[in-house]
């Protein structure tokens, strides 16, 4: 128990990715599970980075009297991974949001059970 | 300096908690750009300016304006910044926990 | 031939280039492009097979320094036939659904559509060919945006509904797949599959390190990678997004995309952790479970449905099962279910064009007491579709019956153990109900589209001959017949190529 308060950042990491996760399933809204989506991908950013992190080392920004020591840095490869996470959870979101609004307007109504509900209801008539 | 620490991520903790139980759209849509801000502060304690201009750019600005153009594009805000609840007027609610 | 080498890397680029041209250009420019790309990949990929059947495998470094400091692909014979396939299935389902394309989709988005199939053709040749698992993610993420974008360039409700089902499973699946690439890279520190193995291996060994944090990242990776390609339980978005699209964007989908991610997964137990490892694990058996009851169960939903594309693509659910059975047997089945990811990219195509233009020979309707008889309105149609129908049931001379019987000739080379034999005899016994069920709803289909019409009012129309997909199904149809008749050579190609696979 001790470890999950002495690791804090890695436990409230999880504690997001767990939220985010219960928000995209459990929530009938569309908008809700988007932002829900976007934040269990926040959470697992938030992991991944800690994971670089070294207690009092500085951040890894070169400059004209900075020596290359790699002693005095943190490790850089976790936020380059981080780097490519958050692009593509902005294009995700990009194209989820246009597909709500395309929706919406077919079907006036945010519910995804409903939607589906009229879908079939659709079908059974025609077709 | 850890208390600092601790005191960020516990209102990062309540900022996404709080999105899945407000029921209004344009208030989630607040409350889940204030979380992103947040983060971005927290990148910039774990030494990583990179990955804090990258979240504030993005997330407190690209994602935040994409939720307020589709909300304005299905109609739930109004020039005014008004919330419509169109679906309260058809009898129904959508909104639920 | 050393210039063999620079192959794989030139196809990726190519198909790049490809992507990139598309997008400005028109309908015809655009097609020809396309195609253009995937005969390149189609030749390069045969090229790289018979380099490494002589060779053996190939580590190609792709920067300055060698890994782990910079990227690097490694291929062998395995590679060289799964990147063969590929663009050889992309290219037949284009011209087999070439009429549709033109009809559902409006003129101005037609290159559009052109673009996100190179894009799937580039993201899976690169996930076949990658040795570090950050590269596989970002790949796979591609590959699923442009899936995405498929499945909704018709502008239907129906199927922007099913595009939004999709993603929101699709990118669940992702999540779970990089939580356990973070957990990996958190505990060996490397990011190349080569060098995570050897570490894994120490830490294995070791008995004073806990090797829980291993097994956690070892399941998170494979139900993610089961989420996105199918595997019971959760398979029910199949039926809206396959059932409900164009006839290229359901070939391509259910042929090609599932197994890539299928290949991946293949990729992680045998290069990254390492068979020995994960056998000690036993999370093998939880995949050869699920995918026994996948079998069961898929063929259940499939004999529900009442409209024919959503049978075909419920089948699919079962067809994946079979796949993961194999995989669930460990090295001796992983031939069995290398040749079925053959089998299945091939016969798919075939049934969905087949059954789409049985569906414009019955005037649009998609129900079944709509299809009597329609076989011999559109007779290439009907007999493709009994063909590949044939092969899914398992009729000797097929294809199909050639992987059934590998795999339960390789579920029994080791019985030693009473797990094993156990296991041994639910591949059997889930191998007959499946294949009893398969017969149910395959042949009931068969047998309905050759039933001579008995109402007067009905009126089939004739379906005008269409060159294109009667070139890809004669193409289809007799790779099917020839695998089924001569499979020794592509057997041992997939037993060499799984020896330097590991």
């Amino acid at each position: 128990m001790e470890k999950l308060f002495s690791n804090y950042m890695e436990t409230v990491a999880i504690l997001l990715f767990a939220i985010g996760f219960l928000i995209l399933l459990f929530n009938r809204n569309l908008i809700k599970k988007i932002m829900g989506l976007n934040i269990m991908d926040s959470g697992m950013y938030l992991l991944l980075a800690s994971l670089g992190y070294i207690d009092g080392r500085l951040a890894p920004v070169g400059g004209i009297n900075q020596s290359s020591d790699p002693s005095l840095y943190i490790n850089p490869i976790p936020a380059g991974l981080v780097l490519t996470g958050i692009v593509v959870s902005v294009s995700v979101t990009a194209i989820m949001l246009s597909l709500t609004v395309r929706l919406y307007k077919r079907y006036h109504t945010l519910n995804l059970d409903e939607i589906f509900k009229l879908i079939h209801q659709n079908e059974d008539e025609g077709n | 300096m850890i208390i600092f620490k601790i005191f960020l991520l516990v209102i990062l903790l309540i900022c996404a908690i709080a999105v899945a139980f407000v029921k209004d759209n344009l208030a989630a849509v607040v409350v889940y750009m204030s979380s992103s801000t947040v983060m971005a502060v927290v990148w910039i304690v774990l030494e990583s300016p990179d990955l804090a201009i990258t979240e504030a750019a993005v997330g407190a600005g690209v994602t935040s304006v994409l939720f307020f153009v589709t909300l304005k594009k299905i109609q739930m805000i109004d020039v005014n910044l008004n919330t419509i609840d169109r679906d309260k007027k058809e009898g129904d609610s959508h909104e639920e926990k | 031939m050393d210039f063999v080498i620079n192959l794989p890397l030139f196809t990726i680029i190519i198909g790049f280039v490809g992507v990139v041209l598309t997008s400005f250009l028109k309908r015809k420019p655009a097609k020809i492009v396309a195609i253009v790309c995937q005969l390149i990949a189609i030749v390069f990929g045969i090229l790289v097979l018979i380099y490494t059947l002589d060779h053996g495998y190939v580590n190609y470094q792709l920067g300055h320094l060698k890994a782990p400091f910079c990227n690097q692909i490694r291929f062998g014979p395995y590679e060289g036939l799964l990147s063969t396939l590929v663009p050889l299935v992309m290219l037949l389902s284009l011209f087999a659904g070439d009429n549709h394309t033109h009809r559902d989709i409006t003129e101005e988005k037609e290159h559009s559509f052109y673009t996100l199939l190179n894009l799937i053709l580039v993201a899976i040749v690169a996930i076949i060919y990658t040795d570090d698992i950050f590269t596989g993610y970002v790949f796979l993420e591609i590959s699923t945006l442009s899936s995405v974008g498929l499945t909704m360039i018709k502008n239907h409700g129906r199927q922007i509904a099913a595009a939004l089902r999709y993603m929101l499973f699709n990118l669940l699946g992702s999540g779970l797949f990089l939580l356990g690439c973070i957990i990996i890279y958190g505990q060996t520190g490397y990011l190349s599959m080569t060098f995570i193995q050897n570490v894994i291996t120490d830490l294995f060994n070791n008995n004073n390190t806990s090797t829980l944090p291993l097994t956690i990242s070892f399941t998170l990776v494979s139900i993610g990678l089961g989420i996105k390609s199918g595997l019971f339980p959760f398979y029910y978005w199949m039926g809206d997004t396959y059932g409900v699209n164009t006839t290229t964007a359901s070939s391509v989908l259910s042929g090609l995309v599932s197994k890539g991610y299928i290949i991946l997964l293949i990729k992680f137990i045998y290069r990254t952790f390492g068979i020995d490892n994960v056998l000690k694990t036993d999370l093998l058996n939880i995949l050869f479970i699920l995918g026994a009851c996948g079998m069961i169960f898929g063929s259940i939903t499939a004999i529900r449905q009442k409209v024919i594309n959503k049978m075909v693509s419920y089948s699919s659910a079962a067809q994946i099962g079979y796949i993961y059975l194999g995989i669930g047997l460990g090295k001796v089945g992983l031939i069995a279910a290398t040749f079925h990811i053959i089998t299945h990219a091939l016969c798919k195509p075939l049934l969905f064009s087949s059954s789409n233009r049985l569906i414009d020979a019955s005037g649009k309707k998609r129900k079944f007491e709509n299809l009597i008889g329609t076989g011999f309105a559109d007779p290439i149609a009907g007999a493709c579709f009994t063909i590949g129908a044939l092969s899914m049931v398992g009729c000797p001379f097929f294809a199909g019956f050639i992987s059934k019987y590998l795999f339960i000739t390789d579920s029994f080379v080791d019985i030693s153990t009473p797990t094993l034999l156990l296991k041994a005899i639910i591949t059997i016994a889930a191998l007959v109900v499946s294949t009893l069920l398969n017969t149910i709803y395959y042949l009931k289909t068969v047998i309905t589209i050759y039933s001579p019409v008995r109402d007067n009012k009905v009126v089939l129309k004739h379906n005008h001959y269409d060159v294109l997909f009667i070139v890809s199904s004669c193409i289809f149809s007799i790779l099917i017949i020839a695998l089924g008749v001569f499979p020794s050579p592509i057997i041992e190609i997939i037993e060499e190529g799984i020896k330097l696979l590991g």
